[in-house]
């Protein structure tokens, strides 16, 4: 199967093989219906706001690693089932990334539709999160604390039982 | 398609023997096309157009009053869009310039009627049509039409409306004086009379820039034009295949001036009626001659890229400067006290104005560098346009840091820049993730930053919950956290001491006491999904204190496991009563009583026990032991010894319900699965 050129929003064409594209629902369902079949050599490139090159080329080489993976389940958004499961050996060097690859990674995803590493990226920041102290939190990803001091007062109270060991 | 009735309607040119078939087609197809193009999203397509249509009217000079009196056209002229309004202008000097002078009369009075528009870029096309059409123009129609606008023009606010007016009335005074058919070329003229430009005072007021445009509508109408490009392009570039005429990329190159191919796209509307347009020409337009037109709209939209030098320095130092505010922003700490973000923000401040002033002074050398060339100079305004955009992106920048305190990080290596629903499913992740519902550390979430303020009482995150734990639907967060209730998330711990009296020894004249000193340790598993309010729960008792035993706590082979059952309670106040029953087995006999009681009891023996574990969970979480008994009194085995199982049961039973006579401590600890 041919690759198919894709435009990221850094301009740059990248070109991927089109099974391993297909894992994307938006891409799955743009080429479907399109009509495109064969894929020559002078198409124009498919244009992929919100998506950079890098992160890209990283949700391909997931999608390629994973291509034979089961389908996810087709069911409704509020009943999805997480299942908690340890990332596997390969998926955990795979998110091995610095934060602002990760997550364009998952906006890539978001935006592409790809399920599985959508899920597994969420999973990794989640895991991050996790257990961690609200000023932790803070430090480890560069949010500033935008309360003003009554509201913070009034977040520490309701939040006060958390923080009982 | 109202352009193509429009242009049936015109009267059959028939000034041009050699081929009047062609012109009957271009008036009947080519020309509704060009006109329909004039409106496409792309800036390259509607100045090719514009272009086209001055080499059509060249060739063939009697269609140019039909193209004049146009309806379509002439609306252009009063498009919302700047950047239509300026379309027109391009297109009417290129009507004036190479149609015939018959197109004048009509079309001068609507060139000066832009010339009070409100867009200064309009003003400044209208001036620089001038500057280019001075030698057209009778002294009549200068008299009647131009003069009095003009002066106007030279009054303009914006100072290159104001220079180029002043050349524009140099010339036409100068051709109306003197009504010889010479030529001049005007803007070498233009350089001869004023090689130095004075130097701008101030800086000219701020232009519309595509960039104010691009914001509108932008996100919602990405897919689509997703979708819509590819067909678009498709027709296109068949018809460019068509043209064989080497012309064509002759033309194309010189027309296609502009290279940016995603500028002005914000105009949805317009690039989707230019594509069914020009889907629906390109079948009549298969093999005329006059394709080499359509051909160079065609390679136009490719995007011939033109620009070099000074864009591309422009666009370098775009990429550096975006990467320097970002290394910048990472480097700086968040800063507690005011005053020093004060500091910081006038240091900033600082440090960006060299570069504010540097740009403008680039963009004052762009002016300059603007009158060397004729044919670019639409260019150049959309360049000076970005600049100035780009300017007031710094500008802005600076704003936003004023207003915000300096670490506030809009790049993309912050976590709430990502979308809404991304946000929802990590915090789903980190509910149910490690299959402990955590919705602790989702209440903590809340103390972070309004946004996870936000997230963590969304109304999905806290039904899930709900659904887990009692199998309702509509749990909402304050139900969750008022009904007393297991924790899942650590375990629970109760120290349990009891005194042992030690043997007497030799020489020494009291009984040694000894304080003994275990733990046992419970965790509740959260319900599995379908089987709310019971869930597995394992106790451990051991004498490792928890600093020692939690972290491979999972690994415990002692572990006890048995299931546990509550009801939701009714009200807020009421204790929720906990049941955990654990299953023993015990064995005997066998192998293990040899030594013992010798050959009689050679038969092994097993037997499961059930123990009873009745706890109070109070609405604070916190959880008290009622009583522990050990129910389905062992049944004696054979061969065991005599004493009665009932007193047995008993005496085993007085001596458990002390095992939980302590306080039981909760402790939080990250579990692995």
């Amino acid at each position: 199967m041919p690759g198919i050129k894709l435009l990221t929003v850094d301009n740059e064409i990248v070109e991927v093989d089109a099974d391993t594209a297909k894992q994307s629902l938006l891409l799955r369902s743009m080429l479907h219906d399109l009509g495109v079949t064969e894929i020559d050599d002078d198409e124009e490139a498919i244009s992929l706001p919100h998506v950079t090159a890098a992160a890209l080329r990283k949700a391909m080489a997931w999608c390629a690693h994973h291509k034979d993976d089961p389908p996810p389940p087709e069911d409704d958004e509020n009943a999805r089932d997480l299942q908690p499961q340890q990332l596997s050996s390969w998926d955990a060097e795979f998110l091995r990334m610095d934060q602002s690859a990760l997550f364009e990674l998952i906006q890539a995803a978001n935006y592409l539709d790809i399920r599985g590493l959508l899920d597994t990226a969420c999973k990794a920041v989640a895991d991050a999160i996790r257990g961690r102290s609200p000023e932790e939190i803070r430090k480890a990803f560069n949010i500033r604390c935008d309360f003003t001091p009554q509201e913070e007062e009034q977040v520490r109270r309701e939040t006060e039982w958390c923080e009982e060991k | 398609m109202s352009s193509r009735t429009i242009q049936s309607k015109l009267p059959t040119p028939i000034s041009n023997p050699h081929c009047p078939q062609d012109e009957a087609q271009i008036s009947g197809t080519l020309v509704p096309a060009y006109i329909s193009w004039l409106k496409d999203s792309a800036s390259e397509i509607r100045d090719s157009a514009a272009q086209a249509l001055g080499r059509v009217v060249k060739d063939h000079k009697s269609l140019t009053d039909g193209i004049a009196k146009s309806a379509s056209l002439a609306a252009l002229a009063t498009e919302g869009n700047y950047q239509f309004r300026k379309v027109w202008i391009t297109c009417a000097v290129e009507l004036m310039d190479k149609g015939a002078a018959s197109c004048i009369p009509v079309l001068v009075p609507q060139l000066m009627k832009l010339s009070s528009d409100k867009v200064p870029n309009v003003r400044l096309a209208v001036v620089k049509a001038l500057v280019r059409l001075a030698t057209h123009f009778d002294a009549n129609i200068i008299k009647k039409d131009i003069i009095s606008p003009l002066v106007e023009l030279s009054k303009d606010e914006d100072a290159d409306v104001r220079f180029y007016a002043e050349e524009a009335s140099k010339f036409i005074t100068n051709t109306s004086k003197m009504p010889s058919q010479c030529r001049v070329v005007p803007r070498a003229a233009a350089e001869t009379q004023n090689p130095l430009r004075p130097p701008l005072s101030e800086p000219p007021p701020r232009r519309l820039g595509r960039k104010n445009l691009r914001h509108r509508g932008r996100r919602q109408s990405q897919r689509l034009r997703l979708i819509k490009k590819l067909p678009q392009q498709r027709v296109l570039a068949n018809l460019a295949a068509r043209s064989s005429q080497t012309e064509s990329s002759k033309q194309a190159s010189g027309s296609a001036a502009g290279c940016d191919d995603c500028q002005d796209a914000e105009d949805d509307e317009a690039s989707s009626s230019s594509s069914s347009s020009s889907s629906s020409t390109s079948s009549s337009l298969a093999g005329s001659p006059a394709t080499v037109g359509a051909a160079a709209v065609a390679s136009g939209r490719r995007g011939v890229d033109h620009q070099q030098g000074l864009s591309d320095a422009l666009e370098h130092f775009r990429r550096d400067w975006r990467q320097e505010l970002e290394s910048r922003r990472g480097r700086q700490q968040p800063q507690q006290q005011q005053q020093q973000q004060q500091q910081q923000q006038q240091q900033k401040q600082q440090e960006l104005k060299p570069i504010v002033d540097s740009l403008r002074h680039l963009q004052l050398q762009k002016v300059d560098n603007g009158s060397d060339d004729e044919f670019d100079e639409d260019d150049d305004d959309n360049d000076e346009v970005e600049e100035e955009t780009f300017v007031k992106e710094i500008k802005d920048e600076q704003r936003e840091d004023d207003k915000d305190s300096d670490d506030d990080n809009s790049s993309a290596a912050n976590l709430t820049s990502l979308p809404t629903e991304c946000l929802l499913l990590i915090a789903q992740w980190i509910v149910g993730g490690n299959n402990q519902l955590d919705y602790r550390s989702l209440c903590r979430l809340a103390s972070v930053s309004r946004v996870f303020h936000r997230l963590a009482h969304d109304r999905l995150l806290w039904s899930m919950i709900g659904r887990r734990l009692w199998g309702i639907d509509c749990a909402t967060r304050e139900l969750v956290l008022s009904r007393a209730q297991p924790l899942f998330d650590g375990v629970y711990i109760g120290r349990c001491s009891y005194v042992r009296i030690g043997e007497r020894d030799i020489g020494q004249c009291y009984r040694p006491c000894f304080l003994i000193e275990y733990y046992r340790y419970l965790r509740f598993h959260p319900p599995a999904r379908g089987q709310a309010l019971r869930g597995r729960v394992e106790l451990l008792t051991s004498n490792d204190p928890p600093e020692l035993l939690l972290p491979n706590l999972s690994l415990q082979s002692s572990l006890l496991t048995g299931e546990y059952e509550y009801r939701l309670p009714g009200s807020d106040s009421e204790p929720c009563l906990l049941r955990c029953v654990f299953r023993t087995r015990q064995t005997g006999g066998g192998g293990g009583g040899v030594g013992k009681r010798g050959a009689a009891s050679s038969a092994a023996w097993e037997r499961s026990v059930d123990y009873f574990c009745d706890f109070q969970v109070k609405p604070s979480a916190s959880i008290a032991a009622l009583q522990e008994e050990a129910a389905a009194p062992a049944p004696a085995g054979p061969g065991d010894d005599v004493e009665d199982g009932a007193s047995k049961a008993a005496r085993r039973r007085s001596r458990l319900a002390t095992r939980w006579n302590c306080r039981i401590h909760w402790l939080r600890y990250e579990m692995a699965i």
